[in-house]
């Protein structure tokens, strides 16, 4: 490397603004120049504030008490474990995200190895199978609304044409089928992104190793799961974690069709924390439940960084 | 495989397609022909799914009129806008960066980037309302770019850094002795290069500040601060009676953008999507 400083070097023309310093120097100091405007937003706006979430969730912090936050002693924590809400808002969150993610991968493949790599329209079809991701989630839940409507939603005259249920059957408002409801929306919305990663997987398997399978004797199913599986795993490992944080943050869809209600029945920790900050405005306590959904979060991404690195050494 | 049974099992895989299709589909539609629609059309039993002879465009002129949907959608357009443009910029720069430069912190600082999209953004909402509104952001469009941007950057970032490095560094190395400066060298070599990882980025901001809810939501509190999500969801539910009609044309006219983005650049957007996961 070169330690001369620049000015003493015959190529000064390069005119960098750091003449004193030497090359490597003035590389150091452009790799940051350029990295601070981005991360000047990240830090002000997420980092900064999460780390001031963690704060208020040890504080007596409500509207009441805004100007004089106290420490409470972990009151926040203790009063959402004794009460049970967060059970229940972390059982809610189980059942959700387990839902949507499980059906959203077992969806997608089925179509994925439908559309396969010798489909003449594959990339129409790949692209139709979009096209439900580029509807905005709030008009997504309003459509969805309106399908679930008793009498005349389409749903439920579909249902009661099949006779399977009364077509005045409640869904968003009722106890039993809110949580079916919001699943059902969310894997809807979703199922495109999934697709897309798993169809563009599949095509980085080379035909011969499938056919020579095939001539060798190898069924659909061995060739799925001895061939295809494998080859689609880091991709499956990767948008598993993505689809798993992105349903724990899950707020539009359930809010505009639920609100969390019936019953607190559709309540995730995202609802949750949203109202006990912003409609009770006990914003310490709302802060605590972010803070253990944070906690699960990393939890979660560890395990699977573990099990990522431990199938990489195999 | 025979030659018959497989003509058959291809046939059989187009229609079990082609059906699952009209099922995703078929929500899409369904907004398309509630537009069209008079609300006791809609709520009709049982529901018609085929349009009728005459349908009925005057929805989409009520909703424009009535309500304050063209504010919403002026300031959808100028905070979308400026969170593309943004998004770009610093995305460029800081995946660049990332590529190109070895530097003490590097690691953490990508690490720590990526693991923004972990973060609870509700319980983050919580200190931001605060921050904001010590500095005059609530109620701004400024502030909502801002809030936006952190959606999309992470994104943008690693995707463009996975997309610099597929450009081989040759070329600044030929730049830099053709006299460039690293300014020169990043704009004028290896940005137009990048078009196609700028264009995929450009695009799956819009399509995350066009979806935001639930930051507008929290962030603006003056329904001429709102911005479409919000200014619909408010607008039209909780209602006693729904107005179906008026929902379904003014939810046509909110996917517009996307939908017209989507058919002629969906090759970019399934880009956008695959690409970062498969090179990670």
């Amino acid at each position: 490397m070169n330690r001369l400083p620049l000015a003493f070097r015959k190529d000064r023309s390069h005119g960098s603004p750091f003449s004193l310093v030497t090359r490597r120097q003035a590389d150091v100091l452009f790799a940051w120049f350029l990295l601070l405007p981005a991360l000047l937003v990240l830090v002000l706006v997420m980092f900064g504030p999460i780390v001031n979430a963690v704060k208020l969730s040890f504080q007596d912090y409500t509207l009441r008490t805004r100007n004089d936050p106290a420490w409470n002693n972990f009151e926040n924590y203790i009063d959402l474990y004794e009460s049970g809400e967060i059970q229940l808002y972390f059982e809610n969150t189980l059942i959700f995200v387990t839902a949507v993610v499980v059906l959203q991968f077992v969806l997608a493949m089925v179509i994925a190895l439908l559309i396969g790599n010798d489909l003449p329209t594959r990339n129409a079809f790949r692209s139709l199978f979009l096209m439900p991701w580029t509807i905005p989630s709030v008009v997504t839940a309003l459509v969805w609304l309106l399908l679930f409507q008793p009498e005349y939603g389409l749903v439920n005259h579909i249902l009661d044409v099949l006779g399977v249920m009364d077509r005045n059957t409640q869904w968003v408002q009722n106890p039993k089928l809110a949580m079916p409801a919001v699943i059902i929306v969310s894997v809807w919305r979703q199922l495109p992104i999934v697709l897309v990663m798993l169809v563009a997987g599949l095509q980085t398997i080379p035909v011969e190793l499938v056919e020579a399978a095939r001539i060798d004797g190898a069924n659909a199913i061995r060739v799925f799961r001895h061939i295809k599986l494998p080859f689609l795993a880091p991709i499956i490992y990767t948008s598993l974690l993505l689809a798993i944080i992105r349903n724990f943050q899950m707020f539009t869809l359930i809010y505009n069709l639920t609100a969390g209600g019936p019953l607190k029945r559709t309540m995730t920790l995202a609802l949750a924390t949203h109202m006990e900050a912003f409609r009770r405005f006990d914003m310490g306590k709302g802060a605590a439940i972010g803070v253990i959904w944070l906690i699960v979060l990393i939890l979660i991404t560890l395990v699977f960084n573990w099990l990522n690195s431990r199938s990489e050494i195999e | 495989m025979t030659r018959k049974r497989r003509a058959m099992t291809l046939t059989a895989r187009y229609i079990l397609l082609l059906a699952l299709l009209a099922v995703m589909l078929f929500p899409i539609y369904w907004i398309v022909l509630g537009s069209l629609r008079t609300n006791s059309e809609i709520t009709a039993m049982p529901p018609r799914i085929l349009p009728s002879v005459n349908l009925d465009f005057s929805n989409y002129s009520r909703v424009v009129g009535q309500t304050e949907f063209l504010t919403y959608y002026k300031n959808s357009l100028i905070v979308s806008g400026s969170t593309i443009v943004l998004c770009i910029v610093m995305g460029v720069m800081a995946g660049y960066s990332f590529s190109r430069y070895r530097f003490l912190g590097r690691q953490v600082a990508m690490t720590g980037i990526l693991s923004v999209q972990m973060f609870p953004l509700v319980a983050i909402l919580i200190s931001l309302f605060e921050f904001f509104r010590g500095y005059g952001l609530i109620n701004s469009l400024t502030g909502l770019v801002l809030a936006h941007l952190t959606i999309c950057l992470p994104f943008a970032i690693w995707f463009l850094k996975a997309f610099f490095d597929g450009i081989p560094r040759e070329l600044e190395e030929a730049a830099y002795i053709d006299g460039a400066g690293r300014n020169r060298t990043l704009f004028q070599i290896i940005m137009p290069l990048a078009r196609p990882g700028i264009l995929a980025v450009g695009i799956y901001a819009f399509l995350m500040s066009w979806d935001d809810f639930l930051m507008a939501l929290i962030l603006t509190t003056r329904d001429e601060m709102r911005t479409l999500p919000v200014g619909i969801a408010i607008s039209f539910i909780g209602e006693f009676e729904y107005d179906w009609s008026g929902m379904m044309s003014a939810s046509m006219i909110a996917s517009l953008p996307i939908l017209i983005l989507f058919i002629f650049l969906s090759r970019y957007m399934v880009e956008g999507l695959t690409q970062g996961a498969l090179k990670g």
